[in-house]
């Protein structure tokens, strides 16, 4: 599963970055590398099953918190 | 600076709203089990409370006619600002993306591929909206037209087929929900699908003949999708009755009762396959501006690189926002509505008057500089 | 170049045509039983359910021509217990060597005992299971449910079948008397709490054993309460005024009569004194042809309709009230009519809702029913009537 997941994000790599590079855009190439790792390790915590806090689940907790719920 | 130079025509922007709202039919099960029968008047009140905030969008479409909503942000609330109000978009425009595959993804598990693990369909799905969001604008919306004859078709035909099953004692009483539940409707209703609308303001720029009219065109998109959904939520109470507290996918469950003649029935399969293009739309649009957001956002010239990443990072995200559907539905229903409301409406609100109040300071400053001069 | 990255996206495209057609998971029909039936009844261990399910086979369901061996049994029950529906059903997945498929399932009978002691837990599973149906009929058996699914119809070799369609049947005369799963639970958790499902039971003559339905089971809050016979729920089906067929058999002092029902209608309503209910009141109208006439020597046909339309009024009337007191005494409201009154009245509804059951119990029905004989049939005399000697 895990070589699986890896595989894909190696492709997804291939497929723009090095274009970008040839192209020298890279204030792109900064956003894409963060979108890129941001997803990488959110799927490899969820593959050890380390589990994630959703933002969703904060901000539940947090308007809980001051009485603004249904 | 523009990013995206594609122009739509004001009807397909128009129909796309229609679509837009039309696909959140599938979340009607979040109001029926708090106003049960009463829920076509939620519909109604919805709309109501929507007008006002319409207005709040066309009059910010209308202050910035070139700029979408991040470049708006920016303009308003100045360079450090704007970005911090920026930055509570973008993350509404991609958790919206998320919930809607989620619910997707939770529909088609639910429906018809009952064995299929939720991640394989939802990144399926991702693939095929970021193929439609490579092509960019035109071709994301170029659809909306058709999909609205298809869908108007199709329910026009589900309720020729359920005519018969309809039992129209099924809405009375009205009026005798506690108050509370009125209000938590239409406090869901008002947030979940009409006030989604948010991010029609980072296409507007793109919309031909805006000048002339814009809000025409938003008001009539909005009028025509709230009188669908009526439609559904009239049909479904009228079918179900008192069972429609208990589903969690009421229109489906009311098209499987649906029978023509013996050989035509169980039209749920219509349902389905008008809800995945529904929701391919939608979520198409939502990928679209989220990208769109991000490349104002850090003011790059080319959205499309950002794709791939995106769309796996989407996928990621759509199944850690939730461990599980009770999770997913407790949440929209008890908090999200509050949290919705503080960006689709107070922040487009506040960014508004703080543009309106620029505007006459910078009025006064002319006109004083003007007298001095005199 | 870009020749070579097109054959490439082409072949590789055929490639995923090729092998990953169909479904993740796909089932194909050797290797899923086609559920058509399933019944529960009481198990003989306290507190636990016997589930049987019967399978048919894919010759006898296509009808047509008999593909098996002759002597082949076209259909097969399989039976568990436990203490719930899923962990009965588990088991049955374990004994079976193929995939239970249940959305062509058609009945769901449930034994006597098992409706007697409570059965909403088990309705539940019936709610939430995915491929469950909502459409199938609900059926009480007297008797064993596992027996009615084993006995064998001579035209539908697949039994579930045949009573769907006997059910179908008697729903084209009246739809109050075949309920699907959705309308018995809908019935059950709206106010009045009261459902109905019609009786199968197995005749047995001789060593012919046939299956028949006769009257209605009564449901108290998914408990059964009692029974109400053929007659009663014709009295019923008069009430919540849906009657299109049968036949309705007039006495007179002057002679009898068969009337075909052509069609009814019924309107409720409420009747309050300074907000206490006081009474329901029923308006009945029964339309009819002629079918049968006997006796009624030298009259005239007006003569002879004035005299049916009085007669059937009375006889509609014995069977409205028959029927409703015997739902009085099991405190059941079969017919609504607490629904009715928060549907239409709900601020008064809120008053007697605690004690609805000992309202409607005390409750008076006041009936009013008005009869019109449409049609003589293809004669408009008889032979014992005035004018033929």
């Amino acid at each position: 599963m895990m070589l699986f997941i890896l595989f894909i994000f190696i492709v997804i790599f291939l497929i723009d970055f090095p274009r970008l590079i040839k192209k020298k855009q890279f204030k792109i190439l900064a956003i894409y590398c963060c979108f890129y790792s941001l997803a990488l390790v959110l799927s490899i915590l969820i593959l050890l099953d380390i589990p994630v806090t959703s933002p969703m689940v904060l901000i539940d907790s947090l308007l809980k918190s001051i009485n603004l719920s249904y | 600076m523009k990013v995206e130079n594609a122009k739509i025509s004001a009807t397909q922007f128009m129909f796309s709203i229609v679509i837009f709202i039309r696909s959140s039919s599938l979340l009607s099960a979040f109001f029926f089990s708090i106003t049960k029968q009463d829920s076509w008047l939620i519909v109604l009140f919805g709309t109501v409370v929507c007008i006002p905030l319409l207005w709040v969008y066309v009059a910010l479409a209308k202050q910035y006619p070139d700029k979408s909503l991040i470049q708006i942000n920016d303009e308003v609330f100045g360079r450090i600002g704007g970005k911090i109000v920026s930055v509570f978009y973008i993350w509404f425009f991609f958790t919206l993306t998320t919930l809607n595959l989620r619910d997707l993804g939770g529909f088609v598990n639910k429906s018809i591929m009952i064995l299929t693990p939720n991640t394989v369909i939802i990144s399926i799905f991702i693939i095929l909206c970021a193929w439609s969001v490579y092509y960019g604008l035109e071709v994301v919306t170029r659809y909306s037209i058709v999909f609205t004859i298809i869908s108007t078709a199709i329910l026009i035909v589900s309720i020729l087929a359920t005519f018969n099953i309809m039992n129209f004692e099924n809405f009375l009483p009205i009026f005798h929900q506690p108050v509370n539940s009125y209000i938590h409707g239409t406090h869901i209703i008002s947030t979940i699908p009409f006030g989604e609308l948010v991010v029609f303001l980072m296409i507007a720029p793109n919309v031909e003949g805006k000048e002339k009219g814009l809000a025409k065109y938003f008001y009539g998109g909005f009028f025509i999708a709230a009188l669908l959904i009526l439609l559904v939520i009239l049909r479904d109470t009228a079918v179900l009755g008192n069972m429609l507290e208990f589903l969690s996918l009421p229109s489906f469950e009311a098209l499987r009762l649906a029978t023509l003649f013996e050989t035509i029935s169980h039209i749920e399969i219509l349902f389905a396959v008008l809800l995945i293009l529904f929701l391919f739309f939608k979520i198409s649009i939502l990928f679209y501006t989220s990208i769109l957001a991000v490349s104002h956002f850090f003011k790059i010239k080319s959205y499309r690189p950002l794709i791939l990443p995106a769309s796996a990072l989407i996928v990621v995200y759509s199944i850690t926002i939730f461990e599980n559907v009770i999770m997913h539905t407790t949440i929209s229903r008890g908090t999200a509505p509050f949290f919705w409301a503080f960006i689709e409406m107070i922040l487009p609100f506040i960014t508004l008057m703080v543009s309106y109040i620029k505007k006459a300071i910078k009025k006064a400053a002319g006109s004083s500089k003007e007298a001095s001069a005199a | 170049m870009k020749q070579i990255s097109r054959l490439f996206i082409l072949a590789s495209v055929i490639a995923a045509i090729l092998f990953s057609s169909g479904c993740y998971d796909i089932r194909e029909l050797d290797r899923v039983s086609i559920v058509t039936g399933l019944a529960v009844d009481k198990a003989e261990q306290p507190g636990n359910i016997e589930l049987t399910i019967q399978i048919g086979k894919a010759g006898a369901l296509g009808g047509g021509e008999n593909v098996g061996a002759p002597d082949e049994k076209p259909v097969q029950l399989i039976d568990a217990v436990g203490e719930s529906v899923m962990v009965a059903l588990e088991s049955l997945r374990n004994d079976n060597s193929r995939i239970l498929f249940f959305q062509h399932n058609q009945v769901l009978i449930i034994g006597e005992d098992q409706a007697r002691t409570g059965i909403i837990p088990y309705l539940d599973t019936f709610m939430r299971n995915k491929e469950s149906r909502f459409e199938v009929w609900v059926l009480v058996s007297e008797g064993n449910a596992k027996d009615v699914l084993e006995t064998e119809m001579e035209l539908d070799e697949v039994s579930a079948v045949g009573i769907a369609k006997m059910i179908k049947n008697h729903t084209e005369t009246s739809k109050s008397l075949g309920v699907r799963l959705l309308d018995f639970l809908s019935k059950i958790t709206e106010r009045s709490a009261s459902a109905v499902a019609p009786i199968i039971k197995i005749i047995k003559e001789e060593d012919i054993h046939r299956l028949s339905l006769s009257g209605l089971a009564v449901f108290k809050k998914g408990q059964m309460t009692g029974k109400l016979t053929e007659d009663q729920s014709i009295g019923f089906s008069w009430v919540m005024g849906d009657l299109k067929g049968g036949n309705l058999s007039v006495e007179t002092e002057k002679g009898s009569a068969q009337l075909a029902v052509m069609s009814s209608s019924s309107k409720l309503k409420p009747v309050f004194n300074k907000d206490r209910l006081q009474k329901m009141k029923a308006d009945i109208t029964g339309k009819f042809i002629i079918a049968e006439l006997t006796g009624f020597k030298n009259m005239k046909i007006e003569q002879v309709i004035d005299l049916l339309k009085k007669g059937a009024a009375d006889s509609i009337k014995k069977l409205v009230m028959d029927c409703y007191k015997k739902s009085q005494q099991l405190k059941s409201d079969i017919y609504g009519f607490g629904s009715y009154i928060y549907k239409y009245h709900a601020g008064r509804w809120k008053t007697i809702e605690k004690d609805w059951d000992a309202v409607f119990s005390n409750l008076a029905l006041e009936v009013d029913i008005k009869v019109d004989i449409q049609d003589t049939g293809k004669t408009g005399k008889s032979p014992e009537m005035e004018g033929i000697r």
